[in-house]
Order: C-alpha cells, then sequence, then structure tokens
C-alpha cells in the first residue's frame, strides 16, 4: 500500500506539480474514489486557472502510438454552451462550461495509413475512441482535484454540435463534458464488488485475496 | 416579452428537436411523436406577441406539417438535420 502511495504521489509530482499543491492531503486515490458525476453547480464563473490545469491533465493521458488524436474545445461562452446544451440530451444541470472532446484524423497520408491500423472492422477509430476515454478520466478526476465537478454526456447530436462549434470535417466529437464548481454531490450508486468483476488466471475462477474486501 | 422567455421558448424548440433526431433511427414513434410537439410548441410561440424568430418557426412548422409521416429512418434524419441547420443558423444571427 505505501509502494502505492508512493507512486501516486510521484505521478503526480511529474505531471501535475500545481495540481500537486493544490491537493494537499488527497491522493489520486483518494481523488478516484470519491469522485462523482456531477449535476448540480454553483453560479461561479470559473478561473482560467483551473481549466487550463484541467485540460492539462487531459493534455497528458495516454494514447496508442501516442498519435494524441483528441483535440478539445473548451465552451464558456454563455450563448454557445446554451447551444451545446440544446443539441445534448444527456446533458443535465446548470454547467457554466464544457468541453468537448473530440478526435481529428489526420489529412496527411502517412497519418492516414498510421490511423488505418487502429482501426477495426465497421468500428471507427477504436484505439482513438479509447484514447478520448483516458484523456477524459483525466479531466475529470483533475477537475474533481480542485474542487470542481463535470459529467460525460455521450447523448449529443454531433451534426448539431460540429455546425454550432464551427469544426472541420475531420473532426469528430465523442464526448461533452459538463463543467463547473461543485453544489451538490449525488449519492454513490450500487458498484459491483471486486469480486464480482475479477478473476484471477482464468476467467470465472475467484481470487480469495479479494473475499476479505468485500 | 422578456429576452429570457424569448431563449426559453427557442431553446425548448431546439431540445425537442434534438430529441426527435436522437429517436429518429429507432424503431417505435419517439420520433415521430417528438417532431409533433415540436410543431405544436412553434404553434405556441406563433401566437404569443413579441416572440422573435417568427419567420423561422412559421417555416419550420409548415415543413413539419408537410412532411411525410412513413419516411423511413435515414430519410427521417435528413429531413430532421435540416430543420436543425435551419434553428443554428438562426441562432448564429
Amino acid at each position: 500500500m505505501r509502494h502505492v502511495r508512493k507512486l501516486t504521489l510521484q505521478i503526480e509530482n511529474l505531471f501535475m506539480p500545481k495540481l500537486s499543491q493544490r491537493l494537499g492531503v488527497m491522493s489520486l486515490l483518494e481523488i478516484i474514489k470519491t469522485r462523482r458525476s456531477i449535476r448540480s453547480f454553483l453560479d461561479k464563473p470559473l478561473s482560467n486557472d483551473d481549466v487550463i490545469q484541467i485540460l492539462d491533465a487531459g493534455r497528458l493521458a495516454p494514447s496508442g502510438f501516442n498519435r494524441q488524436p483528441w483535440r478539445f474545445i473548451y465552451v464558456n461562452d454563455p450563448k454557445v454552451l446554451r447551444m451545446v446544451k440544446n443539441c445534448s440530451p444527456g446533458f443535465y444541470g446548470d454547467a457554466v462550461a464544457a468541453i468537448v472532446v473530440g478526435i481529428e484524423e489526420r489529412k496527411d497520408a502517412f497519418e492516414r495509413e498510421r490511423s488505418r491500423a487502429f482501426h477495426r472492422e465497421n468500428r471507427g477509430d477504436m484505439i482513438g475512441i479509447l484514447d478520448v476515454g483516458f484523456a477524459a478520466e483525466n479531466i475529470l478526476l483533475a477537475a474533481h482535484a480542485l474542487g470542481l465537478g463535470g459529467c460525460a454526456i455521450a447523448s449529443f447530436n454531433e451534426l448539431g454540435i460540429k455546425k454550432v462549434l464551427k469544426t472541420p470535417e475531420n473532426w469528430r466529437p465523442m464526448l461533452v463534458i459538463s463543467l463547473g464548481y461543485t453544489k451538490e454531490v449525488s449519492k454513490i450508486p450500487p458498484k459491483k464488488t471486486l469480486s464480482d468483476i475479477i478473476y484471477i488466471n482464468e476467467y470465472g475462477k475467484r481470487w480469495d485475496a479479494l473475499e476479505e474486501c468485500n | 416579452m422578456s429576452a429570457t422567455l424569448d431563449d426559453d421558448v427557442f431553446d425548448l424548440a431546439v431540445r425537442t428537436l434534438n430529441y426527435a433526431i436522437e429517436f429518429a433511427n429507432t424503431g417505435g414513434y419517439a420520433s415521430l411523436r417528438l417532431t409533433d410537439i415540436l410543431g405544436g410548441i412553434l404553434g405556441v410561440a406563433l401566437q404569443m406577441e413579441g416572440v422573435s424568430h417568427k419567420e423561422l418557426y412559421r417555416e419550420a412548422k409548415e415543413r413539419i406539417e408537410e412532411r411525410d409521416l412513413l419516411a423511413g429512418g435515414e430519410e427521417k434524419s435528413k429531413f430532421l438535420d435540416e430543420l436543425l441547420m435551419m434553428f443554428i443558423e438562426e441562432w448564429r444571427k
């Protein structure tokens, strides 16, 4: 456990020194354990410093082949945010901002060829989608660490979002993340136990060590 | 008419339209019904004094009334996308 804590602190110090200073006693594991999807926000504008740190956490996420296919659009203009919300049926709560995470397909031949390797039968850029997921989680964890909250929203109208944000053809929105200072934290929904979801060495084989954790 | 109420009417129309789009390619009548509700909202908006965007609302309502109720998912999506583009163009003005 001490090793995990040490590694956690090393990661924080390496990648997010400012964030680490702000965390105080809150470790990365505590942040992971206490993060909730937030849909209730304070009516308070976001500080650029906080948002930049949050976006930097997204930037530093791992990505397949280090392609970093993501492009983030930070929306803080109330008029634009209103329309992003209108085009996102899954957007609940009065967030004061949003981050739209999308994948940009590169136009040059080399990158196109390299991207092709990441496409799986009719499922699009699967690795790119995973990359966006990593970035989104970093964003949500960094937001929580700084006293902000957000919710990842997958229910949105792609065409509408693209038109509202004036995006190029080769940029595809993957997630809308609502953002604001947290007002109310929702209850933790029922979570499966470790032994419900983890097997050892072969599918279905129970790991005794997990029993005492449940 | 307060600016907020004017915006609220516009937002309600766009949100309802996006809900209709969300269900356009699924089975059942959800998209069709939501488009009906959108037509109703536009009808009410046209009767409200001092409301903006009346030209857009009138045109969108007419197009909804004239639409092919038996259109397939793809055709329905295209029709609803065209309506959405009209609303976004209006919002951008």
